[in-house]
């Protein structure tokens, strides 16, 4: 039979996003594959050469849009080797805690998304209805559901809201339960495993070679987290261990052992968060005035030329960098060059080198696994 | 492909699993059963309560609003056919905005008060410093100032001495004689231009003595002339824009500003309209509701007045003294007026300490007031002024150090009174009686008794 | 309690892996040093400067005996006022010890039990550019997959040709984007259209006439 290109378009509801997938089909076989980006290539680098430090921090949200408290805070942390500050120590809790919510939403709308991918339409209003609960919590922290706008150099902006750790602590404690009710769902469900189960496999050195990391590289059996490995804030003093899955062929991960993965990431960012908020300093109960020196310090707002900011972070999908080359417009109150790290736009053409040989309806399964988000692909 | 063991026919996937669910949605349909047994019937998080994440204020709240809301408890609604005998079947699911809300018909959903919503300034106390236009990175803000001289600064009579002075660094200006008689002909009904200016401009560069050293805003050339040529001229905000439209809201002008002129109110309406002009909001679409933010307001108008105050002692301490002790130099008359005039000490205090000094001058003030009027009381018996609108928990401290703790000592307020306890408490003149505090509290009086 | 690297891993790693880079290339051009980070736990790193011609050995260096897997980052930059370099091009590799399992098993390190070449490093190469309109490096697609697309951004954005690159395309600019639209490059700037300045109507829908037939 003739081989043929498809366009799956940048407009495509599996997609996850805008981009374009060419697929080469034999029938139903995938024969090869062909990604395009740049459909919102908004051109956040070149803006940051425009903008103050300060004034970067609400284009990183808005890079990953389902994961904005990573994003900024992995520019903040760039920013801050920049600038030479110190961040206080309940600062860095509250990073945590904000960081570790935004991963449960992050996971809750990848699974929102990924189920209707392989049938389950339920799944997407189960998972936006508990995702709501983490919205309305950064919502409460960061004055608005998805572009918060909250770390500044130095620290945050404002404290933990009065009677935000009980809302928060409630909430947690129903979500852990639901967790449970979403494995009984899925994983006595036929269709989900058998379509998940022996597709999309992908071994761990390939993964890291071509660039992956994050909870794709950990379901292939390697606990690599970017938060022990080159440790930031205070994660080396919460309750928690990097979820791993035990890949189940020697081909690698499945699809299977993502989605598996990115349940047990769930379940410790929910421990995290408990933890975090016993362990903070000043007690989760206080609330300390914007501004106050136990939330911020005062950061400088100029670099030099020749001064070199560099952040590792563990976003949701992987392992986000920034490097930042001071001594831009303004006397050096721009940065030079900022440049982002963004872990999908590496991913996203492995993935589609992962889909060769699998079947059409395999597409969506591999592609919504690997959990792609456009906006910072395409920064 | 080999077939996989959960893939056969088996009786749980074919029968058992759709008899529970569409047995557990039967029984959902009647809310009695949907009371008694919440968890069992799968209802949860909405349109059930959640103890542990409610707390008192929002179950208030709720009851409060629900006759409003839950058409489920409305008896008559004329727009729609309801049903007597099972409003739930019939009862819409659907929140009807906006004429329900959820965060009313859900107690436990709350609008934050820091979310970041429409903008509000209040233009009152904005001192046109440009930080939020400087600081946003969309550029959405426009505003455009002018030299102006403020008819306030320059008053006389009973308004004198009410407005800035002359400083070195600031804008002076002098009235052009030249113009009166074209403006005493000028109308502005008619003319094609703009009236001419009666005003030139200069920067203050020298103050000594009764004359000033400036410099010409038109010319640059330095002059020297007598102080009461001139008077004080400012930048003040003539207009300002705030383009919605290109708005991320950020809340990066809320901090530039010090949260006193410039907030990001919680009110996620009121930003719609049909052109992108009408997304551009001016003073009159970013009104904020006084009565959320009237205690920063007058923290900060009691602030500058009480800046002001300071700075008209000094200057009348100045002119007590005799002609010749004004010609010795600087730092001899600073030492003099501090043991002449009130006790203001000018080196920055913590703000502890300035309040501690602020309530130790209203309790020496307290000997001004007729306490044979209000009445005597003491800490024991005191209220809590806070219900009081315009009255918060500074001004209660004030209030009490005055040695007013009741709500009849301050319903016995008579107008006179009333003026003496505004300045007393270092307040923004006229505010005790533009918000009635008498009657508030003869109504709180009122209330307790029946 | 979670774990994490520790400072004294990290200090010898860093100072092993430079040690060893000292060996190979010291002298030829190549400059390594360890720098430390002031954000998050201040750890050291390793800064390696490399001419254009040594960078495919050292990379190989790099990839198959230092143990540096992952390419991360490869950012291009364009210094036109500068007076010792006019491009620059910077990599940011990580070390992982990330080994394919056998099935049914996970390797589930423990970081205070990495030693030698499996502590996480983080190495950075910098490569200034001379003078010169047509900034050319040699590619290092082969060796690392994750360079790949790396590379075809740099060039995209910032115009820095990769040599040995193969079927290099604009991957974040429109494919038919004019030859030499670099938008990185600082003779670049940003402007702002308000948009009354863009559109004659208040809707924004008609441009201005000067305007006709104009895309952005």
């Amino acid at each position: 039979m003739a081989q043929m290109w498809i366009t799956m378009g940048p407009q495509h509801p599996m997609t996850h996003g805008l981009w374009t997938l060419r697929v080469k089909v034999d029938g139903e076989t995938v024969v090869d594959t062909e990604a395009e980006l740049g459909y919102i290539h908004r051109g956040v680098e070149k803006i940051a050469e425009a903008r103050d430090f300060t004034q970067v921090t609400p284009y990183c949200d808005r890079l990953c849009y389902v994961s904005a408290m990573t994003w900024s805070n992995s520019y903040i942390y760039a920013a801050e080797d920049l600038l030479e500050v110190e961040v206080p120590e309940r600062a860095e809790y509250i990073r945590l805690i904000a960081a570790e919510l935004q991963r449960l939403a992050s996971h809750l709308m990848w699974l929102g998304a990924f189920g209707p991918d392989i049938g389950n339409l339920t799944l997407m209003t189960w998972c936006m209805r508990d995702r709501e609960m983490f919205l309305d919590l950064l919502q409460e922290l960061g004055g608005s559901r998805m572009h918060y706008n909250y770390p500044r150099i130095g620290g945050v902006k404002r404290d933990l809201p009065v009677g935000f750790a009980d809302r928060a602590r409630a909430k947690i404690k129903l979500f852990e339960n639901r967790i449970n009710e979403y494995e009984m769902m899925l994983d006595e469900s036929t269709i989900w495993l058998v379509r998940l189960q022996g597709v999309g496999y992908a071994r761990a050195e390939d993964m890291v070679n071509s660039g992956v990391s994050g909870p794709n590289v950990r379901a292939a059996g390697v606990n690599y987290d970017v938060r022990w490995a080159h440790p930031y804030s205070v994660y080396d003093q919460v309750d928690w261990e990097p979820a791993v899955e035990k890949p189940t062929s020697v081909k690698g991960a499945d699809c299977y052992d993502r989605y598996r993965v990115r349940m047990e990431e769930m379940r410790q960012s929910c421990r995290m968060t408990l933890d975090a908020l016993d362990k903070i300093p000043g007690g989760a109960n206080t609330h300390y005035n914007t501004g106050d020196e136990m939330i911020i310090t005062k950061a400088p707002t100029r670099a030099p030329e020749g001064a070199t900011g560099f952040s590792n972070y563990e976003c949701t999908r992987g392992a986000s960098q920034f490097y930042i080359q001071g001594g831009g417009d303004g006397r050096g109150k721009n940065p030079y060059r900022l440049s982002i790290r963004s872990p999908m736009f590496i991913t996203i053409p492995y993935v589609a080198k992962t889909m060769i040989g699998y079947k059409v309806a395999d597409i969506p399964a591999i592609m919504g696994s690997f959990d792609p988000c456009i906006g910072e692909t395409d920064r | 492909m080999p077939t996989h063991p959960q893939a056969k026919p088996n009786f749980r996937n074919l029968f058992w699993y759709p008899f529970k669910i569409t047995l557990i949605t039967a029984l959902r349909t009647f809310p009695f059963l949907g009371r008694m047994f919440p968890k069992r019937l799968g209802m949860g998080y909405h349109n059930t309560s959640h103890p542990e994440f409610l707390d008192d204020a929002s179950e208030h709240r709720a009851k409060s609003r629900a006759k409003y809301n839950d058409i489920s408890k409305q008896e008559f609604a004329p727009d729609r056919v309801t049903s007597d005998l099972f409003p739930s079947l019939w009862k819409p699911q659907t929140v009807q905005y906006p004429y329900e809300r959820l965060e009313d018909m859900e107690p436990w959903l709350f609008v934050p008060g820091n979310y970041n919503g429409r903008i509000g300034v209040i233009w009152e106390t904005c001192t046109a410093c440009k930080m939020c236009v400087n600081i946003c990175p969309n550029d959405c803000l426009h505003m455009t100032t002018e030299l102006r001289v403020d008819v306030l600064d320059n008053a006389e009579g009973e308004y004198e001495g009410y407005g800035a002075e002359l400083e070195v660094g600031g804008y002076a200006a002098k009235f052009r004689e030249e113009v009166t008689e074209e403006l005493e002909s000028f109308d502005l009904i008619t003319a094609h231009s703009a009236p001419p200016s009666e005003w030139r401009f200069a920067q203050v560069l020298d103050l000594s003595g009764s004359t000033a050293t400036v410099r010409w805003n038109d010319s640059g050339q330095e002059e020297v002339l007598a102080q009461s040529e001139l008077r004080t001229a400012d930048d003040q905000i003539v207009s300002g824009r705030i383009d919605i439209g290109r708005c991320m809201f950020c809340g990066l002008c809320m901090e530039a500003c010090g949260f006193t002129s410039f907030f990001m109110t919680n009110e996620y309406d009121g930003m719609s309209g049909f052109t992108r002009q009408d997304l551009w909001f001016d003073a009159s679409r970013t009104r904020v509701l006084p009565s959320v933010h009237q205690e920063a307001v007058d923290g900060e108008l009691a602030k500058r007045a009480t800046k002001e105050r300071d700075k008209r002692a000094k200057k009348a301490a100045k002119a007590a003294k005799p002609e010749v002790e004004v010609a010795k130099p600087a730092p001899v008359v600073e030492e003099k007026v501090e043991v002449n005039a009130e006790p203001v000490d000018d080196k920055p205090l913590a703000k502890e300490e300035k309040k501690e000094a602020e309530l130790q001058r209203i309790k020496e003030r307290s000997k001004n007031i007729d306490f044979d009027v209000l009445g005597t009381a003491t800490a024991e018996e005191k209220d809590d002024l806070k219900t009081i609108k315009g009255v918060g928990p500074f001004i209660e401290e004030k209030l009490n150090a005055l040695g007013i703790y009741t709500f009849s000592q301050i319903s016995k307020m008579t107008s006179e009174l009333e003026d003496q306890v505004n300045e007393a408490i270092e307040f923004f003149p006229g505010r005790v009686k533009r918000d009635e505090w008498a009657n508030q509290a003869k109504d709180l009086l009122d209330k307790g008794d029946a | 309690m979670g774990m994490s690297i520790s400072a004294e891993q990290n200090a010898a790693a860093a100072s092993a892996f430079s040690e060893e880079a000292e060996k190979q290339f010291g002298g030829s051009g190549v400059t390594v040093c360890i720098e430390h980070h002031s954000n998050a736990a201040k750890f050291a790193f390793v800064r390696m400067t490399c001419p254009p011609q040594h960078w495919v050995a050292l990379a190989k260096w790099l990839r198959f005996d230092a143990g540096v897997n992952y390419c991360s980052m490869i950012t291009g930059t364009h210094y036109p006022d500068s007076s010792e370099r006019s491009w620059g091009v910077a990599y940011h590799f990580l070390r992982q010890p990330v080994r394919d399992v056998e099935p049914f098993t996970a390797d589930v390190l423990k970081a205070n039990e990495l030693e030698g070449l499996s502590i996480p490093l983080e190495v950075e190469v910098l490569i200034d550019l001379p003078e010169g309109d047509a900034p050319v490096v040699p590619s290092v697609q082969s060796i690392w997959v994750g360079a790949d697309w790396n590379e075809k951004e740099t060039w995209d954005l910032v115009g820095i040709r990769f040599e040995g690159h193969e079927n290099m395309h604009r991957v974040l600019n429109p494919h038919d984007s004019p030859e030499g639209f670099h938008p990185l490059q600082k003779q670049h700037n940003i402007r702002y259209h308000d948009f009354n300045e863009m559109y004659d109507d208040a809707q924004g829908f008609v441009r201005k006439p000067a305007d006709e037939g104009r895309v952005k």
